[in-house]
């Protein structure tokens, strides 16, 4: 039987670090996922993730509702996330978003060709300025979902919203982001038959 | 038959295997009937695809359970609520609480200290002008109003009273007037007084104590059995239906009725009837009258009242009460002088007094002082001088002894009343 948070957070109060270990494997997806959506294109995103686990497990005694560490915990990555991009803003202000920094790290490796690599790059890129033009409250689920591919059971115990919600969310999300590829696809086919014409 | 809306909802729970198992009945029966949808769903599994292709790059690419269980910080054990709030100080939340209160107890101080002043206003009559005196004490049932008008009111500390007034007390009534001069004036039980002037008293019946001041001026007392006039005395008088009787406590009172007269020196006491020849009593014990003139003492503050409004503050100081006393002392040695005295029922400041005892032929043998203490206690009447040792030498015949008040130590006169001396046989 899985220990639900309830039970680990208050292993942890009584100073067993191992219950906080399983906390830290069943979180750190989550907690990451949450640092790169806000953080992630500048390289911070280990960073933050671990200082918010850090973070969480220094106030874990003033965690009110232990059921609900899931979304303290975001709340904390939140705020660890905007502090750290608040700290590092001189030195980033001079320096260019990397939105491809992973992308290309992986585009070495395994893609050979360069043209299929550009273009996944640029789909890469489109996909991220999709979701940047989601609503607010459907980025971090469609982040979640695609990102880490948990399941609507665990983004809900993230993000503290409803199962049936994040279901609802996923869905219109999904249906905006669809529509924004085949926008692409219509503009990259047009472009194909444009250069066949010359 | 669910619509084309309906399934489409379903299409990415259907997607991320997140759909029910009824739902999936219903999505996989409506997509074999409905091409378009089929279409829909094709198109959104390879959207499905490529999104979780191309984000999975950002996924997690090390496990972070090691780095973080390395470096774990202390955890802070105190259970504040919230960090950022920081408890507000007990001093302050003080403070804040009394500020609050003020705008609810501001108004209450000023109604309530209103409510005090109204309540001690002094109650003074319109024609306080040709007051006399006022009430200086009253207990028990004490009625007073104005003889004309014949309405008895309640009468209290403070009372003004002018000519014409008329008091009566009931069982156990007791009232104390002070009178300008200044004279005082006690009533015991069921008496009826008639003040007619501040030195004209009626006394109808009942029994009174009177205290006058030593001045020109003559303080007269009518009773319904005849007249008693009076120069700076204190004496006690009881009248009823049938006599009077007039008990001297200190100082002399003239006695007259229709046909007779009698002059009354200290502890006299007389009966008369309206026409009788009044029957003189020696040596009774006038101290008891003092003594139940010692129960009806002013009240604090209308005594205060009555000090500043019908007593001169400057008192005349020409007058130096020089008292003279010779004692026979038939040839035996004198060991000490035991001074005696009436005490002043009602008032304070007495002076001290200053003891000189000269030999028959006025030779001084010695001088002493006597400290206005002893004079201010007044459950003492009387002191003993020692004769110092070397004065003891040889036997006198008589000793003169001057009494001097000191008036710098206080205004008032003590009357001694006898000297005496206590002799140890030769």
């Amino acid at each position: 039987m899985r220990p639900t948070d309830e039970e680990l957070v208050f292993q942890c109060r009584d100073g067993d670090t191992d219950a906080y270990a399983l906390l830290v494997a069943r979180y750190q997806h989550a907690v990451y996922a949450t640092a790169f959506h806000y953080a992630g294109r500048y390289g911070g995103a280990e960073d933050i993730a671990q200082e918010a686990f850090w973070a969480a497990y220094r106030s874990l005694p003033r965690l009110r509702e232990p059921e609900q560490f899931g979304s303290w915990l975001k709340a904390i990555t939140t705020r660890v996330s905007a502090n750290w991009l608040r700290k590092n803003a001189p030195r980033l202000r001079n320096e260019t978003p990397l939105p491809r920094r992973r992308a290309h790290y992986n585009t070495l490796n395994f893609n050979t060709e360069a043209k299929s690599s550009s273009v996944s790059d640029d789909v890469y890129e489109l996909v991220h300025r999709a979701i940047e033009s989601l609503p607010e409250r459907y980025q971090l689920p469609v982040v979640l979902r695609y990102v880490q591919e948990m399941s609507y059971e665990e983004i809900s115990h993230f993000t503290g919203d409803s199962h049936d919600e994040i279901r609802g969310i996923l869905s219109r999300a999904a249906g905006m982001l669809r529509k924004e590829l085949q926008h692409y696809k219509d503009i990259e086919t047009d472009q194909l038959k444009e250069e066949e014409k010359a | 038959m669910a619509s084309c809306v309906q399934i489409l909802g379903l299409l990415q729970a259907f997607l991320d295997d997140e759909i029910g198992s009824v739902e999936r009945l219903l999505f996989e029966d409506h997509l074999h009937n409905c091409d378009a949808c089929r279409h829909e769903l094709k198109i959104a599994r390879a959207a499905n695809v490529q999104l979780f292709e191309l984000l999975k790059e950002d996924r997690l690419q090390e496990n972070l359970v090691p780095t973080v269980m390395a470096h774990l910080p202390e955890m802070d054990r105190k259970r504040s609520s919230n960090s950022h709030v920081i408890p507000p100080s007990k001093k302050r939340t003080w403070n804040k609480t009394f500020a609050a209160l003020v705008p609810v107890l501001a108004p209450i101080i000023l109604l309530v200290l209103g409510g005090l002043l109204w309540l001690y206003w002094p109650s003074i009559p319109q024609k306080d002008d040709d007051a006399v005196g006022l009430i200086t004490y009253s207990n028990g049932p004490v009625r007073f109003g104005r003889a004309v008008d014949g309405i008895l009111n309640e009468a209290k500390e403070k009372t003004l009273l002018v000519p014409d007034s008329f008091i009566k007390t009931g069982k156990d009534g007791r009232l104390l007037l002070g009178l300008s001069g200044p004279s005082h004036v006690s009533l015991y039980e069921d008496s009826s007084l008639y003040l007619i002037s501040e030195r004209k008293l009626l006394l109808e019946q009942g029994r009174i104590f009177v205290d006058v001041h030593p001045d020109t001026q003559e303080f007269l007392i009518n009773t319904p059995h005849g007249v008693i006039s009076a120069l700076g005395t204190s004496f006690e008088v009881y009248t009823t239906s049938d006599n009077t009787e007039v008990t001297v406590v200190n100082g002399e009172v003239l006695v007259e009725n229709e046909t007779s007269f009698a002059l009354l020196h200290q502890g006299n006491k007389a009966l008369f009837s309206q026409r009788n020849r009044p029957k003189i009593e020696r040596d009774v014990p006038a101290a008891r009258c003092l003594e139940m003139a010692r129960n009806v003492l002013p009240e604090v503050s209308a005594q205060r009242m009555f000090l500043t409004r019908f007593v001169p503050s400057t008192q005349e100081t020409t007058r130096t009460r020089r008292q003279i006393f010779m004692v026979e002392t038939k040839q035996r040695l004198v060991r000490a002088v035991e001074l005696n005295w009436l005490p002043h029922p009602y008032s304070e400041g007495h002076a001290g007094y200053s003891v000189y005892v000269s030999d028959s032929s006025l030779n001084p043998l010695f001088k002493t002082h006597i400290p206005p203490s002893v004079f201010q206690d007044k459950t003492h009447t009387s002191i003993n001088i020692d004769v110092p040792a070397e004065v003891q030498t040889h036997a006198e015949n008589r000793l003169h002894i001057d009494l001097l008040p000191d008036y710098s130590t206080g205004q008032l006169d003590t009357s001694f009343t006898e000297v005496r001396a206590v002799g140890v046989r030769p």
